[in-house]
């Protein structure tokens, strides 16, 4: 009763706008079950309709407003995907650029040291990658009788033909 | 050297591991290449790129297949470091002599 106490109320208040209105059964509507979900009796749903206000008569109130609100909902919903959506892009956008700019700075680097090679303009060491070639790595102790050794501290300058 | 390349050389960013050294040894360089190496079977080459800095020098080094190209990680990003450091070692600077490039077989 005390739902359709409010709705009375409402629907007496002359001095309240249509929009005063409107918001007062949308925080009753959202937030609490319409009175004529809770009371399944006729007297009830008939009352509640029966206090209406005048300017409303004729339209299914309950609907037009719960729509209103669904769409804003909804347009909620659909603003915040749209926005997920810029963000990904992106996202997305900025990974391809880095991957872009690490190409271009590859491509970069390849082509110097291309050049540098083409030009000759290098020093050679054989041997290091060829793990078992570890006196390398003890440059002190290297036999100087090695041949290896000796090309390493005299390192040949040659040009590379691929 | 081709006068155009010290200015390209300086303005490369790959994005390497960086290190930050004192002095940088021709141990340290060599040993990187051989405790270093990719798994890969494609690797034939290691580069060593020496590039002059406002104090110091930065070293680059990545690993090369035969036709001189980067050997890169699954992601992109080339097998290598980048070392700058305020000095060099002696035996560094004699195997670079008066070039900028070491390879390494």
């Amino acid at each position: 009763m005390k739902k359709i106490n409010f709705i009375k109320t409402l629907a007496t208040n002359t001095r309240m706008s249509v929009f005063e209105r409107i918001g007062l059964v949308h925080k009753q509507f959202k937030y609490e079950t319409p009175p004529y979900l809770m009371e399944t009796s006729l007297p009830c749903y008939d009352e509640y309709h029966a206090l209406s206000p005048k300017s409303w008569r004729g339209l299914n109130k309950r609907a037009v407003i719960l729509t209103i609100l669904s769409l804003y909902e909804l347009f909620d919903v659909v603003y915040l995907l749209f926005l997920i959506r810029q963000k990904m892009r992106e996202w997305f956008s900025g990974k391809d650029k880095k991957r872009e700019l690490l190409e271009i700075e590859k491509a970069k680097l390849v082509s110097v040291i291309q050049t540098m090679i083409a030009n000759g303009s290098y020093r050679l060491i054989p041997g290091v990658l060829n793990t078992r070639n570890s006196h390398i790595l003890r440059n002190q102790e290297v036999d100087l009788t090695d041949q290896d050794s000796d090309q390493l501290h005299k390192p040949a300058r040659i040009t590379l033909h691929d | 050297m081709n006068p155009s390349l010290p200015s390209l050389l300086a303005s490369i960013i790959v994005p390497l591991e960086q290190h930050n050294v004192l002095e940088i040894t021709y141990t340290d360089v060599i040993e990187y290449f051989v405790l270093s190496r990719p798994p890969l079977s494609s690797v034939a080459k290691g580069a060593l790129l020496r590039k002059n800095r406002f104090k110091g020098v930065c070293i680059t080094q990545v690993f090369l297949d035969e036709g001189n190209h980067l050997i890169c990680k699954p992601n992109g990003v080339p097998y290598g470091r980048q070392i700058l450091a305020k000095k060099i070692d002696r035996e560094l600077l004699d195997a670079f002599s008066s070039t900028d490039l070491i390879i390494v077989l």
